[in-house]
């Protein structure tokens, strides 16, 4: 007999709980670190810009240990912790240990490379590392990371490929990034509370405003132009305007759709958001530099999945950032820009509950009819993305504590860097770097070359490049527009 | 990559690329459909579930966006 779903199943067995218990828990070890003084998160390796190589990266507090200490711990602790997710999810623990890490190992080298001065530096920083040309390619790590992961994805051999997506997780690694960026934003907006809660009501209100144009739009031209099947169309449609592979997934469930058609729309949404996370940050940074914010909002409403959205996010960011310091001698404050476009992806992905609900009820009460059948409201809940609880959870403690214990502001923003810092920056974006290493290894073009896709990777592109993308840049633009990044001191 | 199961016999069904679509075809009992059903538009179904949602969607959009507008975009204007 199948087990009985309940309010608290799947708490120990899913990715998406254990993205909210890790990111929740590294959280946990920051706000400790503030309040008592005992340094639980010194351990967390920094990487930087360097020029010569001892000074690529070190401990994110570097008096409690050297930078191969801080490198070794960083491994073991990251190992251990995301095993124990590994053990309860019952993945094969032996062959996650391996495949995490070459994951682990390639991201790092990855990281390395892309943060040498000659290819980060930006033309301000350059007298900073006595060098006097550079690329200045804010973010080149995050892609050196996705050209590692791609170049095995696609060219390794098939049982090496099989054997380290084991320990190459995207979603999962984004998810648990995300918690801390909840941290980040609760961080920040501490000392720009009212911006920060600006953010949060405009992607909240951009997203209801566009998936209800996007999923119709979407459905109508799959089933007119492309002549596909109720099933497909809606699928599509879910997956397209919504929040990518988990949408298609809840629709098909909804509507009873065949399992074929989830697998193959999936198998297109995950290529088609590599591609995007590739073009678009470049794309806005070049002809969109003076609506900062409104650009990141619209990979949140564009980009379906979290990986790619949050990487493409943090390149925007980067690139966005590099731009503002070069043209208008401007440091805008780092992490706006990808909080804008997670915000959007976050609002997007607790919609999905609600939306399958919605499906569901139409067709059992009006597509099918089916007597005597109910949908059940906790089809809300299960659906519900859980990791986005832990945003949440994170921005609201940080906010309790700074807003509570400190005399001011400023006095909260300084006690609370000591812990919060290394997490929410360091080791976050350690985690998005191994998030770009597993979106390449996990993303395989020859996908497209599969039978029966044809005419659905036609209405993907189609639908994506004449309703999604123009949509959601004018969706993004009319909720944000003006908005521009807090610069920093 | 996508296959289902026969309905008629349980063996798996693979994809198969004929003249002018693709179907699924079990190897087993030969039975076969297509990947893509055709499928008419109907304006009861299909109708109702575009025109709503599109009437729905323009209205939230000018809503929300006045309310946004004229509460946190005033002060970045």
């Amino acid at each position: 007999m199948a087990e009985e779903r309940r309010w608290y199943t799947g708490m120990f067995s899913t990715e998406d709980w254990w993205a909210f218990w890790l990111g929740t828990f590294f959280v946990l070890l920051g706000i400790i670190t503030s309040l008592s003084g005992v340094d639980l998160v010194g351990w967390i390796v920094k990487f930087g810009k360097w020029v010569a190589l001892e000074k690529a990266f070190r401990a994110s507090h570097k008096e409690l240990m050297s930078p191969i200490a801080s490198l070794i711990s960083s491994y073991i602790i990251l190992m251990l912790t995301t095993a124990v997710g590994a053990f309860f999810m019952k993945w094969d623990l032996k062959k996650y240990f391996a495949a995490f890490t070459i994951v682990f190992w390639l991201s790092v080298l990855a990281y390395i490379i892309g943060e040498n001065a000659y290819i980060a530096a930006t033309t301000l920083d350059r007298a900073k590392y006595g060098i006097d040309w550079s690329l200045s390619l804010g973010g080149a790590f995050y892609i050196m990371a996705l050209i590692v992961g791609l170049i095995i994805g696609n060219f390794a051999p098939k049982g090496f490929r099989e054997f380290i997506k084991l320990g190459a997780r995207p979603e999962w690694f984004i998810k648990v990034a995300i918690v801390m960026l909840g941290a980040k934003l609760g961080y920040l907006a501490i000392k720009s509370f009212g911006y920060a809660i600006h953010l949060l009501t405009a992607g909240a209100s951009a997203t209801i405003a566009a998936y209800l144009l996007f999923w119709p739009l979407a459905f109508l031209v799959g089933r007119k132009l492309f002549k596909l099947s109720r099933e497909w169309a809606a699928c599509l449609a879910s997956g397209i305007s919504i929040c990518g592979v988990s949408a298609a997934i809840a629709t098909a469930g909804a509507i009873r759709a065949r399992p074929i058609v989830p697998v193959m729309i999936s198998a297109l949404i995950v290529v088609f958001a590599v591609i995007e996370l590739i073009v678009l940050p470049g794309i806005l940074a070049a002809f969109w530099f003076n609506e900062p914010i409104a650009a990141g909002a619209s990979l949140g409403l564009t980009v379906k999945t979290d990986g790619a959205d949050a990487a493409a996010g943090a390149i925007l960011d980067e690139l966005m950032r590099s731009r503002a310091a070069i043209e208008l001698g401007q440091k805008w404050e780092e992490g706006w820009i990808l909080m804008s476009a997670v915000n959007t992806k976050i609002w997007i992905d607790m919609f999905i509950g609600v939306w399958a609900f919605v499906l569901a009820t139409i067709w059992v009460y009006r597509v099918e009819r089916r007597p005597g059948e109910k949908v059940q409201k906790m089809e809300i809940w299960w659906r519900f993305p859980k990791f986005v609880l832990g945003y949440f959870l994170a921005m609201f403690l940080l906010l309790i504590i700074g807003f509570n214990l400190y005399p001011d502001t400023a006095s909260a923003y300084k006690a609370l860097t000591l812990g919060i810092k290394p997490v929410e920056g360091s080791l976050r974006k350690f985690f998005f770097v191994l998030t770009f290493t597993s979106i390449g290894i996990v993303t395989d073009f020859r996908a497209l070359k599969q039978e029966g896709l044809g005419r659905l990777t036609a209405a993907y592109a189609f639908i994506l490049a004449v309703i999604i993308i123009p949509i959601g840049w004018l969706i993004a633009w009319l909720f944000h527009m003006g908005m521009m990044p807090p610069t920093a001191p | 990559m996508a296959e289902e199961l026969c309905p008629t016999c349980g063996s798996m069904m693979e994809i198969v690329k004929m003249e002018e679509e693709d179907i699924v075809r079990c190897a087993s009992c030969g039975y076969e459909r297509p990947l893509i059903a055709v499928e008419p538009w109907d304006p009861s179904i299909d109708g109702f579930l575009t025109k709503y949602s599109v009437v729905a969607g323009v209205i939230l959009t000018i809503v929300l966006w006045a309310i946004i507008y004229f509460t946190v975009l005033v002060h970045y204007r």
